[in-house]
């Protein structure tokens, strides 16, 4: 029972031979190694024995060693923490004095690292102390890791608590010489964006004791690692992205359950189907789901299958996911890693590089979201030499479609780009707040690091928040303003679960408006609880648990206002704009669902929110338009549903989630005085979303025209133009239409 | 752009360093810092109204005294006052030093069993220890510390011996002249990371102790009011603080690194919050100044700004311009310096040696 058994099972069955819509074969893949410039010193060679370096790792190290800031792209399990400890354990060797500050996005990766180079202090002899300073760690031991250590490994949400205590961090940050940034990519959209200025303020202070530290970067491959690199930090980098690292070979199963003439599908059933075929084939599988609610809901399924079959296998499955105890988690990763666990279901919180021994097999239930997701997942399986399998399963939504269709884009280089933005007003006055409560805000000198703050300033300074001195502008509010600004969002208000009068999970505003409604299913830790009221004034949700056999699904309607054009160009004779809007969201309403089924609708008296933000529009020249209705099309559908499809998809090129953006498409709009269809970026303020947009139209359009054009169903569905959080219910809709006055956009003529 | 300041002073508003509890809140309660009896908090927002219709239209110079003192990081209001204060027996250095040449515990290694065995044995002083084959050397250390009579390295020598609340620390001060100590209390906008708007220090002389406060009558003052508290530490100073290990003396180094002033903090610090834990806390409800000052002192402040609230009264005089709701936060850290001399001189009179 192995892999290629379990691929011979999908080649043969006419039942799977029908669903799998693409199978590559990655090679497997030969070492390339490299010798490094110069020797290394003796406790290094020491420690390395017999492992000899790969290029990347040589590169890497000879970069870091010509002080160039380092961005690497290689994969996951090429030796990225080995490529960046050399140069660093040898930099801190040869100046003993100086210090290297790690920073991973979760607790979980920063105790791997810890592990690993204790591992090496030991055995190169090179004194560094290396400590974990986050929330966990005791205020007994905080001073002596400040005064001590050389290696301090934290994550954003700690260096934002640290950095206006840093008068008491004078012998670390004085002394930086290395800031070593893993898994960098995690740190796009809000919360990239945050840590971007949180960097940036890092920066700031170092170069007030004097250092100035050199960056290394690791990140998943992204179509613009240097721009990203650059917005991340505010410096210039070296890519190094060839990879020297050997493979063992994998298939990667692009997997349709909506193939064209299936009746009915479930991509969930198809889950876990083949998950109950890996089981057979005795393969340890790790099957990603796009949410907390099927992880738990699969692992339940199957473990109800085994257990008529046998007990023992049913205790082999298990679910993870963000919201466990840690020790649950840990014990969760131990039965992985040992092998003890046969099938475990989890979110993405298993994603980031957490190490649990190797596995034969990833099913990818439902598209992540992001390419970079993707691959990461799927480079769960196989870290050894042998085989392993990935399977990606389709749902019915726009780009799971697309690369069913077109898995030369999905193999293909890289096109996400990885966004921060910079000039988002909230986000940017809160850490100019932060910064101006760690030292003076001086907004000549601190143009190097915030850039331009006129504007800004002053309504903060009218606030009395900020005051004019001659030292610079100094912190005069009576918050500290680290605790106002969080990282993850805008809103500072935590919404409280409570059941029974106890608190089971806190959630920010958005979220609590999107899944804790009135009425709201919610599923938390396998458990179902059922919403009876959302409590705005408390910011308190009252929930019962409870069994139910449905799900809900929110439903918003929004309405748009053109504050001021920015940049305007023509595509295919349409006139395509970038500029500030004014968007009118409210949640109106929940659907009702059973499966796939509709069970009912039901309204809800949520507030509207009104904010200003960056949109992209385009207006369809008015012979298109008559065109079209002459071809007795309705064209109100068309633009709606090439609204959808663009939203579906956009996704691809502006790594951001679905969620992130909103549409209004209308066949006439006051500001425009045309047809028109608008995405907007959901943030206030905007987060760069609509910029980037505006930048990659025409591939937008391109892929967009793409989908709708090659999708096999006659009258649109959601794996093209149906949009299941539609505030209209999907009306009008015409797929038709959309094609028609796509393919105009994408080809200039009709 | 103008929601955006908004925006952020509301969150700045909402969010609060001390939480209203009911009169009736229990015993762990009351003795939270953070928390405020509800009852505290209405009568200073009453006083707070009060002051804002006495004061309108004054000139903070009339209500609060003092001159403009200018160094080289500006100007502030410089205010000055005096009071008579008992005169108090202190040891002091040579009896001090005599009864540490009797301390064998500061050589390290002996404890209070050991320190009994050596005693009786013909050791009882470190002169004499320092012919002892084992300890010897270490005694020699130890004398020749105490023979320089340096009061900081002595200062240094002692709380590596002995927990911060051990009243052989408090017996040290006794090595200080005086005029050499300098009580010392700020009042700022929060805890740590914003300004500090007053800094009161207190010296004592011929049985008169002279209150100097340097307030910052905006906030761009604050480097001068840092500035001037800075420059009455001289070499042989010893600060007197109540918790002022962990708040004043750091918010002040805090403050100095901010504005890139060079600040030497490290010297003796007697900060009185640690032996009045040992002394008072299973005789008094809580260890606040105000509690200590009500009890020893039978001293009941009238007009008080609760320290919780002097942020809020100082942001209050900022934004009005009227200076009424200074003049509780003067009075306070005033009254707070005094009571911090007073008790601290009658714990000094009180403990004597533990013989």
């Amino acid at each position: 029972m192995s892999v290629a058994s379990l691929l011979e099972r999908l080649a043969g069955d006419p039942y799977y031979q029908k669903r799998t819509a693409f199978i590559k074969a990655i090679e497997a893949r030969e070492p390339v190694y490299g010798a490094p410039d110069e020797d290394l010193p003796p406790a290094i060679k020491n420690y390395l024995k017999e492992i000899r370096l790969y290029s990347h790792q040589c590169r890497t190290l000879a970069g870091v060693r010509a002080g160039s800031n380092i961005i690497l792209t290689t994969p996951t399990a090429s030796g990225k923490s080995l490529a960046f400890n050399i140069p660093v354990f040898e930099g801190l060797q040869h100046d003993p004095r100086a210090t290297a500050l790690y920073i991973y996005p979760t607790k979980a990766l920063a105790n791997d690292q810890l592990q690993s180079v204790r591992e090496m202090e030991r055995a190169t002899g090179i004194r560094v102390c290396p400590e974990i300073y986050d929330g966990d760690t005791p205020s007994g031991r905080r001073p002596g890791v400040r005064e001590q250590s050389r290696m301090i490994i934290t994550n954003p949400y700690e260096l934002h608590q640290v950095l206006p205590w840093h008068y008491k961090w004078q012998r670390f940050l004085g002394s930086l010489k290395y800031v070593v940034i893993d898994e960098a990519h995690h740190y796009r959209g809000v919360f990239g964006s945050n840590v971007a200025f949180l960097i940036r303020r890092l920066r700031r202070i170092c170069s007030c004791y004097g250092a100035r530290p050199q960056f290394i970067l690791s990140s998943a491959t992204i179509a613009n690692p240097l721009e990203f690199a650059r917005n991340l930090t505010g410096l210039q980098f070296q890519l190094i992205d060839d990879d020297g690292s050997p493979r063992g070979s994998k298939f990667f199963v692009l997997y349709n359950p909506f193939f064209e003439g299936a009746n009915k599908p479930s991509a969930h059933q198809e889950t876990r189907r083949l998950l109950l075929e890996a089981m057979n084939h005795n393969l340890h599988t790790l099957c990603f789901t796009v949410s907390r609610k099927m992880a738990e809901l699969l692992s339940f399924w199957i473990r109800g299958d085994l257990s008529e079959r046998s007990p023992d296998l049913a205790e082999q499955v298990a679910s993870y996911r963000a919201g466990y105890r840690p020790e649950e988690r840990r014990e969760i990763e131990r039965r992985l890693k040992q092998g003890r666990l046969k099938i475990v279901t989890a979110t993405n919180a298993l994603e980031l590089g957490i190490d649990i021994g190797a596995l034969d097999g990833v099913i990818i239930s439902g598209y992540p979201g992001s390419v970079v997701s993707a691959w990461q997942q799927a480079g769960r399986s196989g870290r050894g030499a042998g085989d392993s399998v990935a399977i990606l399963v389709a749902f019915q939504d726009p780009l799971d479609q697309y690369f069913m269709h077109h898995p030369e884009v999905f193999f293909g280089s890289p096109f996400e780009h990885a966004i921060i933005s910079l000039h988002n007003p909230y986000i940017k006055s809160g850490h100019l707040l932060c910064a101006a409560s760690e030292l003076p805000l001086q907004p000549e000198t601190d143009q190097e690091f915030f850039g331009a703050v006129e504007g800004l300033v002053e309504p903060l300074e009218r606030e009395l928040l900020l005051r004019r001195t001659g030292s610079g502008y100094v912190y005069s509010g009576r918050a500290r303003p680290a605790d106002l600004v969080s990282l993850d969002s805008f809103s500072s208000g935590i919404f409280k679960l409570v059941c029974d009068g106890k608190i089971v999970e806190t959630m920010d505003r958005l979220r609590a408006f999107r899944e804790a409604h009135d009425g709201a299913v919610l599923l938390h830790r396998g458990e179902t609880y059922v919403v009876r009221s959302l409590d705005l004034e408390t910011a308190t949700i009252h929930a019962e648990r409870t069994e139910v056999d449905y799900f809900t699904e929110p439903v918003k309607a929004a309405g748009i206002e053109v504050l001021a054009e920015r940049q305007r160009k023509d595509v295919g004779g349409f006139r395509v704009a970038l500029g500030s809007v004014v968007v009118n969201e409210q949640y109106t309403g929940y659907r009702i669902r059973r499966g796939d089924s509709a069970l009912g609708f039901q309204p809800l008296d949520l507030p509207p929110t009104d904010f200003k933000t960056s949109a992209i529009w385009f207006t369809v020249p008015n012979e298109i338009k008559k065109s079209i209705q002459e071809q007795q099309q309705d064209f109100a559908g068309g633009l709606h549903g090439i609204e959808h499809a663009m939203i579906g998809i956009m996704p691809f090129q502006v790594m951001c989630d679905r969620r992130d953006i909103g549409g209004v498409s209308v066949p006439f709009h006051y500001d425009t005085r045309a047809a028109t269809v608008f995405i907007y970026d959901g943030y206030e303020g905007g987060i760069g979303l609509a910029e980037k947009a505006f930048e990659l139209f025409e591939e937008i359009a391109r892929m967009t025209h793409e989908l709708v054009r090659d999708c096999p169903c006659e009258q649109g569905c959601p794996g093209c133009i149906i949009s299941p959080k539609c505030g209209n219910d999907n009306q009008p809709l015409s797929k038709q239409a959309a094609e028609l006055i796509l393919r105009c956009l994408a080809q200039g003529s009709l | 752009m103008e929601q955006i300041g908004r925006l952020w002073q509301e969150k700045s508003e909402r969010f609060k360093e001390y939480r209203i509890v009911p009169e009736s809140g229990s015993h762990e309660q009351a003795v939270r810092a953070d928390y405020l009896p509800d009852r505290e908090y209405c009568e200073a927002q009453r006083l707070k109204h009060e002051l804002l219709r006495q004061y309108r239209g004054s000139s903070i110079q009339d209500v609060t005294g003092g001159r403009a003192a200018t160094n080289e990081r500006g100007s502030c209001l410089a205010i000055q006052d005096e009071c008579d204060i008992a005169s108090v027996s202190r040891p002091g250095p040579s009896e001090v030093l005599g009864e540490l040449l009797t301390d064998l515990k500061l050589v390290f290694g002996i404890r209070e069993e050991t320190e009994k065995l050596l005693k009786s044995s013909g050791y009882p002083t470190l002169e004499n220890l320092a012919g002892h084959p084992r300890f010897g050397e270490e005694a020699r250390t130890v004398l020749e510390i105490l023979r320089r009579k340096d009061p900081a390295e002595l200062f240094r020598l002692i709380s590596f011996r002995y927990s911060r609340s051990h009243p052989q620390m408090l017996r040290l001060s006794g090595l200080h002249e005086i005029e050499q100590l300098l009580f010392l209390d700020i009042e700022t906008m929060g805890l740590f990371q914003r300004p500090i708007i007053l800094i009161g220090m207190a010296g004592v002389s011929g049985g008169r102790i002279t209150v100097s406060q340097y307030l910052a009558r905006d906030i761009p003052e604050e480097p001068a009011v840092v500035c001037a508290a800075l420059s009455r530490l001289k070499p042989d100073t010893a600060l007197v603080t109540y918790n002022g290990r962990c708040f004043d003396v750091p918010y002040i180094g805090e403050r100095a690194v901010y504005y890139r002033m060079a600040a030497d903090l490290s010297r003796p610090n007697f900060d009185l919050l640690f032996f009045a834990r040992r002394s008072y806390r299973q005789l008094l409800p809580d260890c606040r100044l105000c509690t200590l000052e009500q009890h020893l002192l039978d001293i009941e402040r009238d007009r008080d700004v609760p320290s919780a609230l002097v942020p809020e009264f100082y942001e209050t005089y900022l934004r009005t311009g009227n200076p009424g709701p200074l003049v509780p936060i003067l009075e306070h850290n005033k009254q707070d310096l005094i009571s911090l001399a007073r008790i601290f001189f009658r714990l000094s009179t009180e403990w004597r040696p533990c013989r």
